[in-house]
Order: structure tokens, then C-alpha cells, then sequence
């Protein structure tokens, strides 16, 4: 649908265009760019005749004799009747030829070419903003038989594979993000690069941390655990290991999860275990080797930091969400 | 004005949770798995969006509502999906509508000596999960 309305608007900025070439000879050039491309094929046969136009306007300038200037103005009639039939939008044009003062039809066929070349002006604005329009038109042509159910994809430019045939029904969808992602790209809204981490003054926190052999940090209170947290440290060991290569993200969940452990009371019954399960609670590899009672009672720890400190906007956003989990 | 990804897309900590809701107590996601569906699960609900979106823009309405989404599910042929978001629907409009009920009698000046004793409405907690995305290519 989308597509039918970008062509009717093609489509009158053709008619605009051929009506603004007619009184003026200096844009012809531009005229000429724009019948060689290619997705105006259907017009070149149109735009020949009206080259033959503008060569009669210019023989009109010029003063010249009477016999002769009578002459040219029969084969004038004799064109624009010929030509106006063509495109009926030029109906003014022709009623204004056949007015029998010279000066006032000279003087509305300049004016009004011009505001409609104004409008002409227009078109390749529309045309910049869907780049995807010729794979549109080439494809027209080359659509080869179907395959029940399924429509063949515009091949995309970025990657060479052969087409791609999709369900009928997402077709238009598909083509409509396209546009969409299009548009994104061309306005540089939408940058690919993934940003290794999301708040500048966490990161120089991190940065500031002591760490000890093989990089990680020190005080982070897991190595006085019991014999039953050796074991989920060791799971905590391997999966750190697959987040090797991205070891700035995990420093800043490691900075965040000092900065609670720093606040925390020191006359806690048992603070260990609770530094720990938040260190859990708030890693990405989530809850493995815990239990229910064991993610209850970090909530209620959760709770006493809460109380206890006011936290900013993502950590007030993380603990009620984790707190709404368990209800 | 420039933003990337990570600002137009879902948090990658809400996502790991989703993923690991259907998965064994066992398993573990790696980091790009999240990241990967990350995109997939924003790409999907904007190609959703898009085609809600458009069915609106025909019909010169301005905002897009839950039956939009269930019409463009279906008109995707995601028909699985726009029955479950439809039974979702129904529910949690029942819950609004049992919720404003309990407003209305609670701003009545006639009920005005029962509003500590009556119990607070029912918060609806239930959700539904985010479909896949699912490109038939054949």
C-alpha cells in the first residue's frame, strides 16, 4: 500500500517536470539525468517529444519576420494540440495558446510552469527517502513462478546470497522495517556498537578496585564460605570463565556488588552469607545451586539495605523487581 | 541526536531472566545468547509494532491498543500467539475493570467509614511470555 502511494506521488512529480521543462531551456540538463535512470523507463518515449517542444520555443525568441513568425505559429497550434492530448493536466496550457492576445498568453505560460517546476522540485526528496525503490521496480520484471504460500524476498545489498522466500503474510512487514531501518541508518540513530558499559562513574569505580592475581578483585568476601559455598563458587568460577571476553561488564556488576557489601552493618549475625547470595542474586548467571528459602531470605536482606540506605534509580529498579519476583 | 542499541532495546538482565523461566534450574546462557536474542525479541516487537501501527494509521486513529497488537499478530501469522495474547487480554481488562469497581466504592462519601476495614483489591500478577520470533523461510 505504502508503495502504491510513493508511486502516484512519482507520478505527479513526472507530469510537474514535464510541464516546468517547457518554459525554460537552462534545466535540461537535469531533465536529461533524469531520463536516463532507469526506473523512469516507462517515459522515455514521452520525453523525446517535448525536447522537440522546447527547440520550437527557443526558434520564438528571436524576432523575425511576419510571413515567417505566422508560419511558425500554425505549426505552434499544430504541436500543442498534438502533444496536450497526451497529458490532460496541460488542458490550461492549450486554452491559453489558442487566446488571440499574444501577450497575455506569454505572459501565463511563464507563470504558471513555474509553480508547478517549483513543485517538480520536490520529487527527489521522495526519492532519497526509500532507497529501496529500485529493487522494487527490477524485481517487477524478473518475478519468476511462485512457490505456494511464499513470496521471494528483494535481495538485500549487504549480503549475496540468492533470494530468500518468506511467509505472504510478513512481506509487506518485512519490506516496512526494512524502510524503517533504512531511515535509522541514514539519520545515525541507530549506532551497531554495544557500549561495554552503561554508567561512566561506576566504570571508574571498577577501575579503581584493587585486584589480585589474574585480575579479579580483592575483598569481595567469598573466601571465608563453608565447605557448601565452595561448591557454588566453583559454578560461579566456571561461568565466569565462558564471560572472559567480556570482562568489563562483570567488573561493573562486581563494582556494584562492593559498594553493597561496603554499606553493609558489621553487627549482622551472619554477613557472609548474605554478601554472598547478593553476589549471586545480582550476577548474570542466575540462580543455579540456591534454593527457595535461600533466595527468600536474601529478599529480606535486600529489604534491610533498602531501609538502611537510599539506593539510586537502577539499583531502587533491580530490588523491586527481585522483591515483586518473589511475591 | 545519537543513541545506540542498547537504549532502544529491552535490558539484557530482563531478558536472561525470561530465558531462564523455560529452561532447567540446570542451565546456563552465555553472554552473546542473551545479546543475540536481545535483538531478535526488539526487532519482533518492532515488526509487531509496525504492522499494529500501520492498521491504525488507515483507520486515523492515533493510539494503538491490545487488539491492534492481536489483529497484527494474526495478520503476521502468528495466529498461536494472538490467541494466547487474546485470552491474556480478557483477563487482565477483568482485573482493571474489578479494580476500578473497588476505586469507585471507595470514593463514595457514603462508604466513607468502611475504607480501613475493607481489604485492598487484588493485584494481578499474571504474564504472559514473549513469543519468539519466528521467520518462516522456506
Amino acid at each position: 500500500m505504502a508503495m502504491q502511494t510513493v508511486y502516484l506521488k512519482e507520478h505527479e512529480g513526472l507530469v510537474y517536470n514535464s510541464v516546468g521543462q517547457l518554459s525554460s531551456v537552462t534545466s535540461a540538463p537535469w531533465w536529461s539525468a533524469l531520463g536516463s535512470q532507469p526506473v523512469y523507463g516507462e517515459y522515455c518515449g514521452q520525453i523525446k517529444p517535448f525536447s522537440f517542444e522546447i527547440s520550437n520555443y527557443v526558434d520564438q525568441f528571436p524576432a523575425g519576420k511576419q510571413a515567417v513568425r505566422g508560419v511558425e505559429q500554425l505549426l505552434d497550434k499544430g504541436h500543442t494540440t498534438t502533444q496536450f492530448t497526451i497529458f490532460p493536466d496541460d488542458c490550461k496550457m492549450s486554452g491559453d495558446a489558442e487566446n488571440p492576445q499574444a501577450t497575455l498568453s506569454l505572459q501565463s505560460s511563464l507563470a504558471e510552469p513555474h509553480n508547478r517546476f517549483e513543485i517538480g522540485f520536490n520529487q527527489p526528496m521522495i526519492c532519497a527517502k526509500y532507497p529501496y525503490m529500485d529493487q522494487f521496480y527490477g524485481l517487477f520484471s524478473a518475478f519468476g513462478p511462485q512457490i505456494s504460500g511464499r513470496i521471494m524476498l528483494p535481495i538485500n545489498l549487504t549480503s549475496d546470497d540468492g533470494p530468500t522466500y518468506v511467509n505472504a503474510k510478513q512481506y509487506h512487514g518485512i519490506i516496512r522495517r526494512r524502510l524503517s531501518r533504512a531511515k535509522a541508518v541514514l539519520e545515525n540513530k541507530m549506532i551497531k556498537r554495544r557500549k561495554p558499559y552503561m554508567h561512566e562513574s561506576r566504570h571508574l569505580h571498577a577501575l579503581r578496585r584493587p585486584r589480585g592475581c589474574g585480575g579479579r578483585f580483592l575483598n569481595t568476601k567469598g573466601s571465608t564460605n563453608g565447605n557448601g559455598r565452595n561448591e557454588s563458587k566453583v559454578n560461579k568460577t566456571g561461568g565466569r570463565q565462558l564471560q572472559s571476553s567480556a570482562s568489563q561488564s562483570s567488573e561493573v556488576l562486581h563494582s556494584e556488588v562492593g559498594t553493597l557489601n561496603s554499606s553493609k552493618e558489621t553487627n549482622r549475625s551472619s554477613p557472609n552469607i548474605s554478601g554472598s547470595e547478593v553476589t549471586s542474586m545480582y550476577s548474570r548467571e542466575g540462580f543455579d545451586g540456591f534454593s527457595v528459602n535461600r533466595l527468600g531470605s536474601s529478599v529480606h536482606s535486600l529489604v534491610d539495605m533498602v531501609l538502611s540506605r537510599p539506593l539510586n534509580g537502577l539499583q531502587q529498579y533491580q530490588v523491586t523487581a527481585a522483591t515483586l519476583k518473589f511475591d | 541526536m545519537d543513541q545506540d542499541v542498547q537504549d532502544r532495546a529491552l535490558p539484557i538482565a530482563n531478558v536472561g531472566r525470561i530465558m531462564k523461566q523455560i529452561l532447567p534450574p540446570s542451565a546456563k546462557i552465555s553472554k552473546e545468547g542473551k545479546q543475540l536474542m536481545q535483538e531478535c525479541v526488539t526487532e519482533f516487537i518492532s515488526f509487531v509494532t509496525g504492522e499494529a501501527s500501520d492498521k491504525c494509521h488507515k483507520e486515523n486513529r492515533k493510539t494503538v491498543n491490545g487488539d491492534d497488537i492481536c489483529w497484527a499478530l494474526s495478520s503476521l501469522g502468528f495466529d498461536n500467539y494472538a490467541e494466547a495474547i487474546g485470552r491474556y487480554l480478557h483477563i487482565y481488562r477483568q482485573g482493571e475493570r474489578e479494580k476500578i469497581n473497588h476505586t469507585k466504592k471507595y470514593e463514595n462519601p457514603q462508604n466513607q467509614t468502611q475504607i480501613n476495614r475493607a481489604p485492598p483489591p487484588p493485584l494481578l500478577l499474571s504474564r504472559v511470555e514473549n513469543p519468539p520470533p519466528t521467520n518462516q523461510s522456506g
